[in-house]
């Protein structure tokens, strides 16, 4: 299976970080980070902008990977 | 025609004779890579002074356009020139900002006019050998259009750093060297400064080599697309091959680096045992149970004596400009004009003059502020003292997250405010909501500094940390209060942080971030702090009474005064009971920054004569305070920062808990703000004046 | 045996999650869930830790914390 459908694949089953996603794979950060950037362009991933330690964008502009969160609201 | 081909194994490059194209007078050279690899020192190290900015046809991005002048090699006396162009950073020719998308629509340009002649280009993509997989599908992308290129390699240095990377172990001319082979490009080393006339020079000979020769020679294992456009099949296509082709790069690299018999680093099973990184060390120190609190008030602490000590000279020098130099320039103007000492004067001077120095004066305390703040929050900290400080707000009753609204709130109180609808529940929300106004906003520090300068002048920055204590143990003590009380039925919820790692913090992001803040701060605040400073102007030049003329009236007899004056009495217990004190905190309500500019103005309309420099505001508040204190001005000053930090933050703040929670808690609020502040500014001088 | 009694350093696979459902979703989501491997990174006051999931770094409230149940890791040599 190449990088590029490892990582879609590993993120769709798992979820985690790009962090995550490249220790279980064995792949170097840069290229998990590569591959998650380019499928964003592409709009078939959708990344969470942000760390959570560092606010909580609610409201409109939430993105979509903390709908799932505890203290997102609407 | 069909698509493209699988990428399993690199494109032999054509070999042959190759004739060469003479140089064009002035080669286009575009630098192409991704935010912070060095693209820019490269071009200043290439350029020097021969540069200028000017914007994308068409956008309002702007671009670095220079000269790279070398001398040529044939001929020692004749110098090559070549427009060199930074193109802004990008990680993918898949613009989604018109910063990428500039850089993107150059390169295609050059692609398509590179086959005309005398309109050779040649693109010089920069490789960060810390993120080499990163670059490397730039790189695909780059070279998938077929434009001439050059490789130039940077980040050497810090390459040892990456433990995920083939690269961590290497030489770097090896891994120059393995890359060129493995690309089938000319691949040039640049140090991290752009230095090495080594490097550059090769980099010259490098770009003019591919200039002149008439078949520049292609990225191994990249062809061109067939169309540009492709459905999303297609493109899902499109980039599995071109990953694979990275994947491919990176494992020549590897392979071509690694000892005989072991695997190249970066490949295989994750290590089974926990390996401690450089964070995790340092998160010994920083989250220890015994440690942590303590490290974190000293970093606090820290943060107020840069405020302090680092911005106080620079406030005193702009302070000094305005009200002396400016001052008079203006005053002079208006003589000419024959509108000396009349109220446009006043008007100007007292009024807008004073009101723009207030502003100007404080740009370094919140320079200094919001940089600590962007630096702690970049290099990673501020999660970490998010988790520090959860536990002993839980302890109180109060949910750990509502930690985020109220430090905002040590910002400024109404982004604190807005923050609490980040918390799940309306109970919740309301609780952090009153709580968040006993946060010491940055507008009440500039009050402190002045107070805390004059006063403690040898102590200030260890008053002002102390003052912001206080304000800490208000936050949770009346959260405790509240707690016990009113929200008995508030539950917490869990706290689950994502820790960055540490890491150096951006400098030019952090610049622009800092710049950004002081913008709004300057025409978000310093509106309302101009307009309050005209209001306040007219209101001290009218008179109270019917014996004196608008704009030459007394303070004491102006309509502002007399209301300071009915209000002062009520303040003597706690020590300052002139109407200079009363006037300054009636304005407080309108915004705190304004209450140093209420002082320089009464003082400075009570005793006209003393503007010219015979009394300073410091010398002058440590007179008043004196008087009303019965010689315990020190104490009194103290007091009055108290009350500063305790009472309402300004009715912009009142304005939006009223929209958030309604009227009853906001005014059930204004009245225990006030309580509060009254019987501790009282507490503290009836103390402090007998110590 | 939960986050807080477990020892520092030791490799451990998560075994419950005994939160309410929305916050089990939301670990779920970073990465923590049943037979995730992991291991306490720091011991923290109160209970609270940190932990560390393949690369990333969690901290983790003490109640929260003891909500998790983890068994150690053995592993054949």
């Amino acid at each position: 299976m190449s990088a590029w459908a490892a990582v879609l694949d590993d993120v769709r089953r798992r979820g985690g970080t790009p962090a995550q996603v490249a220790t279980r794979l064995g792949l170097s950060i840069s290229l998990v980070q590569a591959v998650l950037d380019h499928a964003q362009r592409l709009g078939v991933v959708a990344l969470a902008s942000g760390g959570c330690a560092s606010g909580c964008p609610a409201g409109p502009q939430m993105p979509q990977a903390c709908a799932g969160c505890p203290i997102s609201l609407p | 025609m069909s698509c493209h081909s699988p990428v399993s194994a690199p494109v032999v490059a054509r070999r042959g004779i190759q004739t060469r194209t003479p140089l064009p007078a002035r080669l286009r050279v575009l630098l192409v890579g991704g935010p912070n690899v060095g693209k820019s020192t490269l071009f200043n190290a290439l350029t020097g002074a021969r540069q200028h900015t000017t914007n994308a046809p068409g956008t309002t991005v702007e671009l670095a356009n220079g000269t790279w002048r070398t001398t040529a090699q044939v001929k020692a006396d004749t110098a090559i020139e070549r427009a060199l162009v930074d193109l802004p950073g990008t990680y993918s020719l898949l613009a989604r900002s018109s910063d990428e998308q500039v850089t993107a629509d150059a390169v295609h340009e050059l692609a398509q006019s590179s086959g005309q002649v005398g309109q050779r280009g040649v693109v010089v993509v920069v490789l960060d050998a810390t993120a080499l997989a990163r670059s490397l599908y730039l790189l695909g992308q780059v070279a998938e259009t077929g434009v001439p290129l050059v490789v130039a390699l940077t980040m050497l240095d810090l390459a040892g750093t990456v433990t995920d990377s083939p690269t961590a172990t290497m030489q770097p001319q090896t891994l120059a060297a393995v890359l060129a082979a493995s690309l089938d490009v000319p691949v040039v080393p640049v140090d991290s400064r752009g230095r090495a006339a080594g490097g550059l020079g090769a980099l010259a000979r490098a770009v003019d080599a591919v200039a002149v020769a008439k078949h520049p020679k292609r990225v191994a294992g990249i062809l061109p697309p067939d169309t540009a456009v492709l459905d999303i099949a297609g493109e899902l296509a499109h980039a599995e091959r071109l990953f694979e082709w990275v994947a491919h790069v990176t494992a020549q690299v590897a392979m071509g680096l690694a000892p005989d018999g072991e695997p190249p680093a970066g490949s295989g099973q994750p290590p089974h045992r926990p390996v401690a990184t450089f964070s995790d060390r340092v998160d010994t120190v920083l989250l220890n149970t015994w440690a942590g609190i303590p490290v974190f008030l000293a970093v606090v602490w820290l943060l107020f004596e840069l405020t302090t000590r680092f911005a106080a000279p620079l406030q005193a020098y702009v302070s000094q400009l305005v009200n002396g130099p400016l001052s008079s320039v203006v005053t002079s103007a208006l003589g000419l004009l024959g509108l000396g000492n009349s109220w446009v004067q006043g008007l100007l001077v007292d009024g807008v003059l004073v009101g723009v120095g207030t502003v100007l004066t404080f740009l370094p305390v919140m320079a200094v502020m919001f940089t600590a703040l962007g630096v702690l929050e970049d290099c990673g900290y501020l999660a970490r003292a998010a988790f520090v400080a959860d536990r002993a707000m839980r302890s109180l009753g109060l949910d750990g997250r509502a930690l985020l609204p109220l430090v905002i709130g040590f910002g400024c109180n109404l982004p604190g405010l807005a923050a609490t609808r980040t918390l799940p529940h309306a109970r919740q929300r309301l609780l952090t909501g009153l709580l968040i106004p006993l946060t010491s906003c940055s507008a009440r520090l500039t009050v402190y500094v002045l107070l805390a300068g004059t006063f403690f002048p040898h102590h200030a920055g260890t008053v002002i940390f102390a003052l912001y204590l206080t304000s800490v143990a208000l936050v949770l003590g009346g959260g405790l209060v509240l707690r016990q009380t009113a929200f008995r039925d508030v539950h917490t919820e869990p706290l689950i942080l994502v820790l960055p790692s540490y890491q150096r913090p951006h400098l030019r992001t952090l610049g622009m971030s800092v710049q950004m803040r002081l913008g709004a701060f300057v025409t978000g605040a310093g509106k309302i702090i101009v307009a309050t400073m005209l209001v306040l102007w007219v209101l001290m030049a009218l008179p109270a009474t019917g014996q004196h003329s608008v704009g030459h009236v007394p303070v004491a007899d102006s309509v502002y005064g007399r209301a300071a004056s009915d209000i002062a009495p009520l303040l003597a217990p706690a020590g300052f009971g002139n109407d200079h004190a009363a006037a300054a905190l009636m304005t407080g309500l309108v915004a705190k920054e304004v209450v140093v500019g209420s002082f320089a103005q009464s003082y400075a309309v009570a005793d006209p004569g003393s503007r010219t420099s015979a009394k300073s505001l410091g010398e002058a508040l440590r007179g008043t305070f004196d008087e009303s204190s019965g010689g315990h001005g020190g104490a009194a000053a103290l007091a009055f920062m108290v009350f500063v930090l305790a009472y309402t933050p300004c009715v912009a703040t009142l304005a939006v808990q009223k929209r958030l929670f309604g009227w009853r808690p906001t005014a059930a609020a204004l009245l225990g703000q006030l309580a509060t502040a009254w019987v501790l500014a009282v507490l503290v001088f009836q103390v402090g004046s007998r110590l | 045996m939960t986050l807080p009694e477990s020892p520092l350093g030791a490799e451990l696979r998560v075994t419950g999650v005994r939160l309410a459902a929305a916050d089990a979703f939301r670990l779920n989501e970073m990465g923590v869930r049943l037979g995730t491997l992991t291991h306490v990174t720091q011991h923290a006051a109160f209970g609270a830790r940190v932990i560390a999931v393949a690369g990333s770094r969690f901290a983790i409230d003490g109640k929260t914390a003891s909500l998790i149940d983890v068994e150690p890791v053995h592993r054949l040599r």
